[in-house]
């Protein structure tokens, strides 16, 4: 009888045991998708003589960002991430530039728990190689808006196909 | 026992559960963006729907020829926009030659010069090739033209200056005739 209450009772803590360390594990859970591509198609119907107009803008919703993280139970943190962007070219000119910006904030998962703060990222910022930083929230936000504008658009680019990859990380705050 | 095996397989199924969701995404994604800049080959000649009369002037003494001084005109202006294909169509020509049907009076000769770009927009430029005679024969009057832009509308690009001259060839005189008065329609081709 000893024994079997042992049992019972270890059998109950290691249940409990990995319950917490699997919460621990779900918490600590950085997710993140970013949907959508574009690809701008420069009209050829210009005045003869003339240039293309320099930019070109997507639509405010081009491709939508969906960033979570429960990073914070269980530890000191605050479920805050932050998002960085940069550019990795495959086949781009160097008189193009690139730009982006968040144009919403997107869904909040984590209605009636306070809500997600979302901020920064909403005016057009340049993209090179290097990460810089876009935007940072809290908690989950999912189908945040992102927009994009090409600049230097120009018949003095010889015609073709140029394209790059943008690369947005998160990481906890 | 059983209760700790009813336990193990809740924790097993939850275990994987949470490696299920963990799989699905992971702190970096991203896309592509792709810029397409299209083939370009335009022109135009400006102003637009521009024509203009050449006539030789009567002569004021009785003896005298036909006076050519001021059968010219140089009031037109050849813009054109260009991107060419590094690999496909690396330059680009312009060609000019009188449309099928029309024909300089006899006696008579037609002649075009393109002038240099004058600068007002970018990029690589064609080079004209000097005063040519027209004729129905199309006929290259700009060369190596890259991807560029002259500007619009007249006063950019190359000007255009025509002149209606004599034929220097022996009894090119004797073949005027004022019946021949005529409208010729000059076509200018930019090559894809």
């Amino acid at each position: 009888m000893i024994k079997l209450l042992s049992l019972k009772r270890m059998s109950r803590l290691l249940f409990f045991t990995v319950l917490v360390l699997m919460q621990y594990t779900v918490y600590s859970q950085v997710s993140f998708n970013a949907s959508g591509s574009w690809t701008s198609f420069i009209s050829s119907n210009l005045e003869a003589g003339s240039n293309f107009s320099s930019g070109y803008t997507s639509s405010s919703n081009q491709v939508y960002i969906s960033a979570t993280t429960t990073k914070g139970k269980g530890k000191a943190g605050n479920f805050g991430w932050n998002v960085s962007v940069h550019k990795e070219d495959s086949n781009w000119h160097s008189s193009l530039g690139l730009s982006v910006r968040r144009t919403g904030s997107g869904n909040s998962t984590s209605n009636g728990n306070g809500g997600g703060l979302i901020q920064g990222g909403t005016a057009f910022q340049g993209l090179s190689g290097t990460t810089s930083a876009f935007f940072s929230g809290k908690k989950g936000h999912t189908d945040i808006p992102i927009q994009y504008q090409v600049t230097g658009v120009s018949v003095l680019i010889p015609s073709g196909v140029y394209s790059t990859t943008v690369v947005f990380t998160l990481t906890d705050q | 026992m059983n209760k700790l095996f009813r336990n193990t397989l809740i924790i097993l199924a939850f275990s994987t559960i949470v490696f299920s969701l963990q799989a699905q995404d992971d702190a970096t994604d991203g896309h592509e963006v792709s810029i397409k800049i299209p083939e370009v080959a335009i022109l135009d000649v400006e102003p637009n729907g521009g024509s203009f009369t050449l006539a030789p002037e009567k002569p004021e003494e009785a003896g005298l020829a036909l006076d050519f001084t001021n059968s010219k005109n140089d009031d037109l202006w050849l813009n054109y926009s260009s991107i060419v294909g590094s690999n496909t169509d690396p330059s680009r020509t312009i060609d000019v030659k009188i449309e099928d049907g029309g024909a300089v009076p006899d006696g008579l000769l037609l002649k075009v010069t393109a002038g240099a770009d004058n600068g007002t927009g970018d990029g690589v430029m064609g080079s004209p090739v000097g005063e040519l005679t027209l004729s129905n024969t199309a006929q290259k009057i700009i060369n190596g033209i890259g991807s560029c832009y002259t500007g619009s509308p007249e006063k950019n690009g190359h000007q255009l200056t025509y002149v209606l001259e004599l034929n220097e060839a022996a009894g090119s005189y004797g073949k005027i005739d004022f019946d021949q008065s005529t409208d010729i329609k000059i076509v200018y081709t930019i090559t894809e």
